[in-house]
């Protein structure tokens, strides 16, 4: 007995095979993993089956939910089924709740629509955010989705998706949105409702850490096609495809960087406090302040890479800002090689200090050619020098771009590139430090390894200093010497990273490594052997 | 809510305050003597001397603008020097007319535009997407007193539905009055209506592209549903934009319209004030209109709290 099946299911957008002949099964209360790179095609099928595909995306093929052919349903029938067979969660909860309706009010339409009196579907609703984890005293049904922080609102789309306990639940990158603790939360969750109701489970993820705690099965796309299907533990041990190998090589990247002697410091931080205002309660009142950087020390060395991780709200997009000097600190000082940095600093200084942001896809004017928009920082330096273009050159081939890339805009080259377009900005005026805030967490497994790789590569030719602010703990500890541990606007721990990993001091710190899901390191033995197969 | 609410009357009052004061500074501290400038170049000195003496244009400036805000505060807006009636009885008797027809036209473009607009987006592309769209062009387009001949030649001439023009006043009962108003309503309202449908169909359109909908949709709803119960509302906050706007236009605006169908609207009133130099009169609508415009923006800024829950406080 199968409760979902694909045969040789195929879409295709004008004459392009988005996904090509994918055959799919996965029985009753399965929990399988569906993994790939962006482009691979795995949202593309979860739609599918959904019935739900974006308009002009031709399908064909057959599909199946415990027997019953989905493809050859009308649009009406669909519409009894999804939300009551079969359900799904989204990657951005964000965005995914409709903000002018109340919570308990999204989870009991759920219920009305597929036939629930109204009534009930409310005190059927209130139970159900019970279930996922939204307790009535600390978050009742009655709150606005802008209300819930990102982790609460995934709860919600949880309990949306799986208050008529559906018999297939799909969870498209339910937690890549998230952090690691809330995901190792939503995660338990998932896992606990799916063994609970007995229902299957399809986890949609680029990450294989996470499939790697949560599956039974492991299913492996790309471009369109399925390449390999294994037991979880068969495929992490023994991976036939080259592919899958290089998917894993990429997803646990080799731990600890060999140690080196610290250079001279060049970024020096020291008692640096942010704080914000928040609006007055009435027009009287003295304005609260929101303390979000309660005083930040450390040193940044030449050549050396130093982590800052934390959850969002930590504190540390802020404290890269006021180091990059772009928000004035209203405690402590910044210096980059010996001078104030500031937002009324002069600009040479500045040349010397660079950032790569977290979105390769709107940190670029989209009107300016890249060659423009790479010679931007000359601006900074009292004048352009003369040789521009030929450096504008150089860094776009110390990218791993051509030089001819410069005449392209920026909407035609894809992410893990416009990422590589970033760096050579932030290296054309030979800087001594550069901040990556979240530089690597929009790219795929694969791209992001070969950006590390060109990070390190670039550190080890040019003596740069980085400072990586990352979520992304598996990240920090493969390419930082040292680490700082941000919570709540305060720097708990820091330390060299193989010690702070290894033998953390602070609770929070071994509570961030605990929530951080890893492929356990035996599992992983024959895959190591060949970590630089890119297909 | 009570908090905020205060403290939005206090800012109303302020920028009122702030209005009065460019009325008074443009009518009486710019040079050129208003009452010379009403009574045309062959009065005597004496008919101006006492003119001047009724305008309150004697004494000192803080003095005379007290008298005029203070008299606008208790009701008392001067007397009119074309009409020779209190300036209040006469911009209350044209807002009886104006105001109604104002909020009629809005309520007849706002059920024409809000469904066409929802509808256009749902089939976007589609057969009725393209006709509401044309209809919006045309309706763009032609001005609006050309609908007015067009509307009175249907449905007052050949048909007789409707007057073609005059008003009854409200004395008579509601029926007529609102009958008299109902064709110059249609022909305010339809370029309005063309304006606010557009307006719509493309802030659905931005709704309908957003997750939420999608959640929708995978919760089993059908797509009309979806639009309706989740894109509907979040499409309405520019709509409510466009919506203050177009009353602060209307009230005094519809100047034409009122033409075409004899109607002693505002528009009238303030077209001849200021031909006839009646600049007590034209004072008083211009505060009026400032007035209007003020409190309508701050019954937009309430609707979009209640709209959208992000905006409360």
């Amino acid at each position: 007995m199968t409760l979902l099946s694909l045969r040789g299911l195929s879409l295709r957008l004008g004459g392009r095979a988005l996904v090509d002949g994918l055959d799919l099964e996965m029985g009753p209360g399965e929990v399988l993993g569906l993994v790939g790179e962006s482009g691979s095609g795995k949202s593309l099928t979860a739609l599918a089956i959904l019935g739900l595909l974006p308009p002009g995306v031709a399908r064909s093929g057959e599909i199946r939910l415990g027997g019953e052919r989905l493809d050859s349903l009308t649009e009406t029938e669909l519409c009894a089924r999804r939300g009551r067979d079969l359900s799904i969660v989204f990657q951005e909860p964000m965005t995914a709740l409709n903000p002018m309706q109340r919570i308990g009010d999204q989870v009991a339409e759920a219920l009305v629509i597929h036939g629930t009196p109204r009534a009930e579907a409310r005190r059927r609703a209130a139970d159900q955010l019970a279930r996922v984890g939204l307790a009535p005293d600390r978050c009742p049904p009655g709150r606005f989705p802008h209300e819930l922080s990102g982790g609460q609102r995934q709860r919600v789309c949880i309990a949306m998706a799986t208050a008529l306990r559906p018999r297939l639940l799909i969870a498209d990158e339910p937690t890549t949105a998230l952090d690691v603790t809330t995901q190792a939360q939503i995660l338990d969750l998932l896992g606990a409702l799916a063994r609970d109701q007995g229902m299957g489970l399809l986890l949609i993820t680029h990450d294989l850490a996470v499939v790697a705690g949560m599956t039974q099965r492991v299913a492996v796309m790309q471009g369109g096609r399925l390449v390999e299907q294994a037991p979880t533990r068969a495929l992490f041990g023994a991976p036939a495809q080259p592919y899958t190998r290089a998917l894993l090589a990429a997803s646990a990247p080799a731990a600890g960087r060999a140690a080196r002697a610290p250079g001279a410091p060049v970024l020096q931080v020291a008692g640096v406090v942010r704080r914000y205002p928040l609006p007055r309660p009435h027009p009287f009142a003295p304005r609260p302040q929101m303390v979000a950087v309660a005083g930040a020390d450390f040193t940044l060395h030449a050549g050396e890479s130093l982590g800052l991780v934390g959850e969002s709200g930590s504190g540390k997009s802020t404290l890269a800002r006021a180091v990059l000097g772009l928000d004035a600190v209203q405690a402590g000082r910044v210096t980059l090689q010996g001078r104030p940095v500031g937002p009324g600093m002069d600009p040479a200084p500045r040349a010397g200090l660079q950032a790569v942001f977290q979105d390769p896809y709107g940190s670029f004017n989209p009107r300016w050619r890249v060659a423009r928009a790479v010679a931007e920082p000359f601006h900074l330096l009292p004048r352009p020098p003369e040789d521009a273009e030929t450096r504008v050159a150089d860094a776009l081939v110390a990218v791993g771009l051509r030089p001819e890339d410069g005449s392209r805009y920026i909407h035609e080259f894809s992410g893990g590139q416009r990422q590589r377009i970033a760096i050579a900005r932030a290296l054309i005026t030979r800087p001594a430090v550069i901040v990556l805030d979240e530089a690597v967490s929009a790219l795929d497994t694969r791209v992001r390894a070969q950006i590390l790789a060109l990070l390190a590569d670039l550190q080890a030719r040019h003596g740069l200093a980085y400072l990586f602010v990352s979520h992304d703990l598996h990240v920090v500890r493969a390419v930082t010497d040292r680490v700082l541990v941000m919570q709540a606007g305060r720097i708990v721990e820091q330390g060299p990273t193989e010690r702070v990993f290894a033998r953390p001091d602070h609770p929070y710190t071994r509570q961030l490594i605990a929530a951080t899901p890893v492929i356990p390191a035996d599992w992983l033995a024959p895959a190591r052997k060949v970590p630089d197969a890119l297909p | 809510m009570a908090r905020s609410l205060a403290v939005r009357i206090l800012a109303l009052a302020g920028s009122l305050w702030a209005a009065s004061l460019i009325v008074f500074a443009v009518i009486e501290v710019i040079p050129g003597d208003p009452a010379a400038f009403m009574l045309g170049l062959n009065a005597t000195p004496e008919t101006v001397a006492a003119l001047r003496d009724q305008l309150g244009l004697t004494g000192s400036l803080p003095a005379r603008y007290l008298a005029w805000a203070g008299g606008m505060v208790t009701g008392d807006f001067g007397t009119s020097y074309t009409y020779k009636v209190p300036v209040a009885d006469l911009v209350a008797d044209r807002l009886a007319v104006s105001l109604p027809l104002t909020v009629y036209a809005m309520a007849i473009s706002t059920a024409i535009a809000l469904p066409a607009g929802l509808v256009a987006a749902a089939a976007r592309g589609r057969a009725a997407d393209l006709a509401v769209t044309g209809l919006t062009q045309l309706g763009v387009a032609v001005p609006n007193f050309w609908f007015a001949m067009l509307l009175v030649l249907v449905f007052a001439l050949s048909l007789g539905w409707f007057p073609a023009g005059g008003f009854p006043g409200w004395e008579d009962g509601v029926g007529p009055a609102l009958r008299a108003l109902t064709l110059p309503a249609l022909a305010l309202a339809l370029p309005q209506a063309a304006i606010l449908t557009r307006v719509m169909r493309s802030a659905t359109l931005e709704v309908l592209g957003q997750d939420f909908i999608r959640t929708a949709r995978a919760k089993g709803l059908s797509r009309a549903r979806a639009v309706w119960r989740h894109g509907f509302r979040n499409a309405l906050v520019p709509v409510l934009t466009i919506l203050g706007l177009q009353f602060a236009f209307l009230l005094a605006g519809a100047i034409i319209i009122e033409n075409v169908f004899y109607l002693p609207g505002l528009g009238r009133l303030i077209f001849q004030a200021i031909t006839q130099r009646d600049l007590i009169v034209v004072e008083s609508v211009v505060m009026l209109m400032v007035a209007a415009v003020i409190a309508v923006n701050a019954a937009v800024d309430l609707a979009y709290a209640l709209v959208d829950p992000r905006l409360r406080r």
